[in-house]
């Protein structure tokens, strides 16, 4: 078992997390934030490569600091932005990364064909990685991070670059290893998480937000989605009284997603369950009430003839 | 991707348990990228002036060296110590090529023009501050005979060498003193040459082997924090079962492999080049010389190589050690090839350094202690890992690769 308990991360005076309380057992954990919250640096604490300001990560009740390479030995870690030279195959690579996780000749390149046949790399093992597209490159970096089977896997972003197939594959993959380990992954792609994640961690201002499973995440906004069409006319004024989650343009108006804190609904309002998607946007909408702004596409000037489609 | 990927839940940690020496010899390995082999071998070549003592090795008799072509004649003809009959023997072995010069002179119109018949005439005169026989040199040099007066030049080097007598020692202290007279009451004297010794402990071979392969060590060595800094692979490393501590200390090993490859193969390209100078048959000679090159220890030539090749093996494990410090904390390839090369001029260039410690190494009667130039190196190693120790700790505190 992972614990973070009352830990605190600072980059001089500035506070990047702020006493988090967590416990991971084995399942896969969806850390889900945008940019900028704290996630990475979450991910880099969990991993061994910073300590925290304040506080102490446990795994199996002793600290990280104390168990030292006895952890990194379980540890695979995929970092949001990570190496290599360009001249390396992915072979080579990996045998490299195999050895310095202390992994013998013979079972570093096992294990790293067997890894990049299961990334489907198998044929381009042996080509230099300047030759590879951002995709590949990000399935090598996955296929490093299960090198020496860990026991606690942290992936920051790791579908990042993959198609559609691949990130669905991925899924596949992150629920098989999340049933005898630990698997953490960061992603502001609500979609990457929603299905395979046991539970999801919300992380705002640096702090814990919220941590549960997927349906309790969505229960937070349970009742209170709903979608209605409205007119050109209205439509800006609208926006500035609920929190949109999405919006569509139509014909002859707009098709609002949105989340409304009255008691009682207008008839022409829709009740929808929320999706994970909703309540990301609603959690992490700014002080005006907007959704991330990269959530959503931007509206068309009045009278262009053409309009915005949600996401 | 395939989503059947093998994950056992356990796994035995036999996998781990063989490590060290595999990891540190991918990151030996990584220094050896083919550019920066060939960058370290167009150096080779541009230094490889530290060949030039080899005079044997380049062709033309102008560039023969005489000196040592004799003593290897005489080392085949009496051993690698020559006593007084043997030296009697020697200096009567050369009345017939006396004789063979004193007729080239007499049949020579430009000798007779200036009065000489003789060729010991010849060499009085050419003693001489005003004695006019630079226009005879240049003939000799240019005819039939130049090879018969060099080696008799060279003959006649090696006998007064022999006749010199007693050291000079002036300025020296007791212990030098004890030691010159030790040497001077040899009946024998060494075959080598009188400035066989110089040759390679002074300015011409040691320091330029030196500073070869502590160019080279630095070359090689540059990229090895920055690189993998630069390369992204920063996070993977500290999060990899080595962690930066572990990295650090294979790196720092590769380092000095490096260090190590560049001081051997230079010290093989030394031991291959006497072989093939036709000098070899000297390496058993002794050192001290009787009126002059006196050192600490009777050592012969090729134990007194080795054992002040030390030294070299010792300059490129700093440089090493130095490098390494300087690519952790450099933030960019021209910063650190910059002060790389600094350090190196300073090195090369400065008479406070490198040429103190290597010059002479054990000789006596230049005021210094045999231990001098071990404990200066010693010191010089141990400052060398000071810094790279603080480049660890700084590594250890990084948060951001």
């Amino acid at each position: 078992m992972l614990i973070v308990r009352a830990a605190s991360r600072r980059y001089g005076d500035d506070p990047a997390l702020e006493r988090l309380d967590l416990e991971f057992q084995n399942g896969v954990y969806g850390l889900l934030a945008p940019n900028g919250a704290g996630k990475t640096t979450l991910l880099k604490m969990l991993a061994g490569l910073l300590p925290p300001s304040e506080g102490e990560i446990l795994y199996d009740g002793e600290p990280l600091a104390d168990l030292d390479e006895k952890y990194r030995m379980k540890l695979g870690y995929l970092p949001q932005r990570f190496g290599y030279y360009p001249g390396d195959t992915p072979l080579k690579y990996m045998q490299y990364l195999a050895a310095i996780k202390g992994m013998n000749r013979k079972e570093a390149s096992e294990r790293s064909e067997l890894l990049l046949d299961a990334v489907a790399l198998g044929e381009a093992k042996r080509r230099k990685m300047k030759t590879f597209s951002g995709g590949m490159i990000q399935r090598v970096g996955i296929a490093q991070a299960l090198l020496n089977d860990p026991r606690v896997l942290i992936l920051d972003e790791p579908t990042a670059g993959l198609d559609p197939k691949e990130r669905g594959r991925f899924r596949s993959l992150l629920t098989q290893l999340g049933r005898d380990r630990i698997v953490i992954l960061s992603t502001h792609v609500v979609s990457d998480v929603e299905s395979a994640a046991n539970e999801i961690i919300l992380l705002k201002d640096g702090r814990v937000f919220a941590k549960d499973k997927p349906e309790g995440i969505c229960l937070m906004l349970a009742g209170r989605v709903y979608e209605t069409k409205i007119g050109d006319a209205e439509a800006d004024a609208f926006r500035e009284r609920y929190a949109i989650l999405a919006e569509r343009g139509e014909p002859d108006g707009w098709r609002m997603r949105f989340v409304s804190e009255a008691e009682s609904a207008l008839p022409q309002w829709q009740a929808v369950q929320p999706t994970l998607e909703d309540v990301f946007l609603y959690v992490y909408r700014d002080a005006e009430g907007r959704a991330p702004e990269r959530m959503l596409f931007p509206r068309e000037p009045a009278g262009s003839g053409k309009r915005g489609e949600s996401v | 991707m395939k989503t059947a990927v093998h994950t056992p839940a356990n796994r035995s940690a036999s996998g781990y348990e063989r490590l060290k020496i595999r990891p540190v010899w991918l990151e030996f390995r990584k220094l050896f990228m083919p550019k920066r082999v060939g960058l370290a071998l167009l150096v080779l070549l541009l230094v490889g002036m530290w060949l030039y003592p080899f005079r044997a090795m380049y062709p033309g008799a102008a560039f023969k060296d005489w000196d040592t072509a004799v003593a290897v004649q005489m080392e085949a003809d009496y051993g690698l110590r020559i006593d007084e009959a043997e030296f009697n023997r020697f200096k009567q072995s050369l009345a017939p090529k006396i004789a063979e010069a004193d007729a080239y002179i007499r049949s020579t119109p430009a000798f007779a023009r200036a009065g000489l018949d003789s060729y010991e005439r010849y060499v009085k005169r050419d003693r001489m501050i005003n004695g006019g026989t630079l226009p005879l040199n240049r003939i000799v040099e240019a005819g039939p005979a130049a090879d018969l007066f060099a080696e008799l030049q060279a003959s006649r080097n090696w006998i007064e060498y022999y006749e010199m007598g007693t050291a000079n020692t002036l300025g020296m202290n007791e212990a030098e003193k004890k030691r010159a007279s030790e040497v001077e009451s040899r009946d024998w004297v060494s075959v080598l040459p009188p400035n066989f010794v110089g040759m390679y402990s002074s300015w011409n071979l040691l320091n330029r082997l030196a500073v070869t392969a502590m160019l080279i060590t630095a070359m090689l060595v540059m990229p090895i924090q920055i690189g993998d800094r630069r390369a992204g692979l920063g996070e993977l490393q500290a999060s990899s079962k080595a962690g930066i501590t572990g990295l650090f200390r294979m790196k720092t090993a590769a380092a000095l492999w490096a260090g190590t490859l560049a001081a051997g193969t230079l010290l093989v390209v030394l031991l291959l080049a006497y072989r093939f100078s036709g000098a070899w048959t000297l390496m058993g000679a002794d050192i001290n010389g009787k009126a002059g090159g006196l050192f600490w220890y009777d050592l012969s030539f090729l134990q007194y190589v080795l054992a002040t090749y030390a030294a070299v093996f010792v300059l490129c494990w700093m440089t090493a050690l130095l490098t390494v410090f300087f690519s952790s904390v450099a933030p960019n390839y021209v910063v650190l090839a910059g002060a790389v090369a600094l350090t190196l001029i300073l090195f090369y260039e400065s008479d406070y350094l490198l040429n103190p410690l290597l010059n002479h190494m054990l000789g006596v009667g230049l005021g210094r202690s045999p231990l001098r130039t071990p404990i200066a190196l010693g010191i010089l190693l141990l400052a060398s890992a000071a810094l790279a120790y603080i480049a660890w700790k700084r590594e250890t505190k990084r948060v951001r690769w």
